[in-house]
């Protein structure tokens, strides 16, 4: 019913490797007729350990740039973008105009009126050109390797998450958890960041950050095992696969597909997202980046690049929650392919499982600019209230739920 | 394949290196860390010999062994604060009450 | 060149870990200690990879790299009086250092002789699946957990549901002074 664009990156990128690896072997190999040496060189180069690591590293560059280039630049596009509107202004207009090279300087355009999709970068850019400043009396091994804990946990998620059913790094039969696990890597690194910058505002967001993450991790958790007692499996995959068949009650087939939204799990999948929103740490969880009360909570001292990667990388967590909440609540990347066209024999699918699932990964989003520019911050108190005496019980709820349904049949 | 003699050497030496943390540090807090070192070397152990014998017992006992561990360090941070509000420091040279 | 990589990967983790937990147990400084008592986790979770038993991986990194160090650096914020301050007195005189090095070193001795000697160690390992849902064996964790040690799982829950309200009541201060509420 629905059909990847790339069946398998790990082939895909073999052929690529191959072909090339093929070009430089011809070069070598004809270099070594004065110079014998290098068929030996030409040799190893062409043999398959050589060619499978080559490979591995090209699908995680190609993974990464897919994730943090385009997928970033479009998802804080769609944000600041979304909420300017919202508010009824313009919003971000630096766009392909604004380049001070032909074509693109044309006099009579404004450079400042574009759809402003390049903004990010010139932001990247102005943050690269900028100071990085250490505070003084900052213990300065922790103040420089946190925002690498943050990074590094996200992108241990993008290693795991698959974006179709052939467009992903590994296939872990424990993908689920393993998501579940690096996203609770954070709260060390926040809490590490606002200790070491030596600054009364980074230690009170700070610790108000772990507290807020460590306390929704627990009902996070307790919805993906409510979702696992109907699943039987973990694996992204298998999961995606469930949720591409018409729903079933009660024997009779609905024209609706059987995502689990659709079911007893809607509860988990409301629990799920307002843990997600508190783990990206948008508005109404905002506490620990209150902008009003605590000038930029733990990331005040970061100036430069380092603020960039902090400010990026919560981008890049919002992305991978809502790749999550549509992977295991909302069918993940399952949608009908309307028209397969033969390119050159390749058969390409229109309307592929890539696009499905942006499409839902941006829907979400979108959901979630709206939800967070619209109401109002919630008070630490208030929010560790929310966490641990209502959604805890009500995830408990959503489990003895499965449970029953999945006794009962 | 990884000859289990050298896990076993890897195991008693962080369980040493835990016991040196525990014997010879006056705060309080390094003391818990280095229990926690000493625990984690056990259960190291309990993973190995479950990978060679095939037995799944080592797995849930390395299970069982992580979450006791970890209630043991949310309490005994706790016992931490509570001798830190009544006595304002966490020197455990200081803290020896039981004195006849 | 014919490289064991597992086994190449087991000594560098190993110095990792070691490195890390030697760091751990000298240093003065508490934020750094939590810090690399997390590293050092970490890396004995990345060995339990190269035993084939992902599922505990995944749980260490859960608990013991996201849950147990934040607990630690709560735990130091909430015992000292301003935030950089360090608990300092460095004394001279090293007697008690030297001779615990001297007893740790003599049982670790004693431990690696016995571990190297004439003992036939298994020599090959399985990989154990975490549910197994057939009856035969090799049984998986979760077959083993619910079927054999069922009576072990509540008592941990007990174990860990009491700790919580003992730790939440040991570390309530009303008055400042106080131990409870």
């Amino acid at each position: 019913m629905s059909a990847p664009l790339v069946p398998s990156l790990f082939g895909a990128c073999k052929v690529l490797i191959t072909a090339i690896i093929g070009i430089v072997q011809q070069i070598i190999y004809a270099l070594s007729g004065p110079v014998p040496p290098l068929r030996g060189l030409g040799d190893w180069l062409g043999s398959d350990p050589v060619l499978t690591v080559i490979t591995y590293l090209i699908v995680v560059t190609v993974v990464v740039l897919w994730v943090s280039v385009l997928n970033l630049f479009t998802i804080m596009w769609v944000e600041r973008k979304l909420y300017s509107r919202l508010q009824d202004r313009y919003g971000i207009m630096i766009s392909i105009w604004s380049l001070p090279f032909w074509p693109f300087n044309r006099t009579h355009r404004p450079t400042h009126r574009g759809a402003g999709y390049l903004q990010n970068l010139a932001d990247g850019v102005k943050l690269i050109q900028k100071e990085n400043i250490t505070p003084r009396n900052a213990d300065s091994a922790m103040f420089h390797i946190s925002p690498v804990l943050i990074a590094a946990s996200t992108l241990m998620v993008f290693a795991v998450l698959p974006w179709s059913s052939g467009f992903y790094v590994a296939n872990l039969d424990l993908g689920i958890l393993f998501i579940l696990a690096a996203f609770s890597l954070a709260p060390l690194g926040i809490l590490i960041a606002g200790w070491a910058a030596n600054n009364k505002y980074t230690l009170v967001g700070g610790l108000r950050a772990a507290a807020m993450l460590l306390s929704y991790s627990i009902p996070m958790v307790l919805a993906v095992i409510a979702l696992v007692i109907f699943t039987g499996s973990l694996n992204p995959l298998t999961i995606v696969q469930q949720q591409d068949r018409p729903l079933m009650v009660g024997g009779t087939a609905l024209p609706i597909p059987a995502w689990y939204v659709f079911g007893p799990q809607v509860i988990g999948f409301v629990i799920f997202s307002i843990a997600m929103i508190a783990e990206m740490e948008r508005v109404p969880f905002d506490i620990p980046e209150a902008e009003a009360e605590l000038v930029e909570g733990w990331t005040t001292e970061y100036s430069g690049m380092r603020f960039g990667i902090v400010f990026a990388f919560k981008w890049l967590r919002m992305l991978a929650a809502c790749a999550l909440i549509s992977i295991l609540y909302l069918g993940g990347w399952s949608g009908p392919v309307f028209v397969t066209l033969s390119v050159g024999g390749i058969p390409v699918p229109i309307v592929p499982e890539e696009i499905w699932f942006l499409l839902r990964i941006y829907l979400l989003a979108s959901f979630f600019v709206v939800l967070s520019w619209s109401i109002p911050r919630v008070r630490i108190d208030q929010i560790l209230n929310i966490g641990w005496k209502r959604l805890i019980p009500y995830s408990l709820l959503a489990i003895l739920v499965a449970a029953g349904f999945r006794a009962v049949g | 394949m990884i000859p289990l003699a050298y896990e076993l050497l890897l195991s008693a030496a962080l369980f040493c290196i835990g016991l040196y943390g525990v014997l010879a540090r006056r705060n309080a807090i390094i003391v818990l860390l280095s229990i926690e070192i000493m625990l984690n070397a056990s259960i190291l152990n309990f993973v190995a010999f479950s990978w060679g014998s095939g037995n799944p017992s080592g797995q849930v006992f390395a299970l069982l062994g992580i979450a006791v561990a970890a209630a043991e360090a949310a309490v005994g941070l706790a016992v931490f604060l509570s001798i830190y509000q009544t006595h304002g420091s966490i020197d455990l040279d200081q803290i020896r009450f039981l004195k006849w | 060149m014919d490289v064991d990589w597992e086994f190449l990967a087991f000594v560098v983790l190993s110095v990792f870990e070691i490195a890390g937990s030697i760091l751990v147990v000298i240093n003065k400084r508490l934020v750094r200690a939590a810090f690399w008592l997390a590293l050092t986790l970490v890396t004995i979770g990345a060995i339990y990879v190269l035993f084939l038993s992902e599922f505990i991986f995944i749980i260490q990194i859960l608990v013991y790299a996201g849950a147990v160090p934040v607990l630690v650096v709560f735990g130091i914020m909430l015992t000292r009086r301003r935030i950089m301050d360090e608990p300092g007195g460095g004394r001279v005189v090293m007697l008690r250092e030297f001779t615990v090095v001297l007893a740790v070193a003599a049982l670790f001795g004693m431990m690696a002789v016995s571990f190297l000697g004439p003992v036939a160690w298994p020599q090959s390992g399985v990989a154990i699946p975490v549910y197994d849902p057939s009856a035969t064996s090799p049984r998986g964790i979760a077959n083993s957990m619910f079927d054999s040690f069922s009576i072990a799982v509540i008592l941990i829950a007990i174990l860990l549901g009491s700790g919580m309200i003992g730790g939440v009541y040991l570390a309530k201060m009303d008055e400042p002074g106080k131990v409870g509420p």
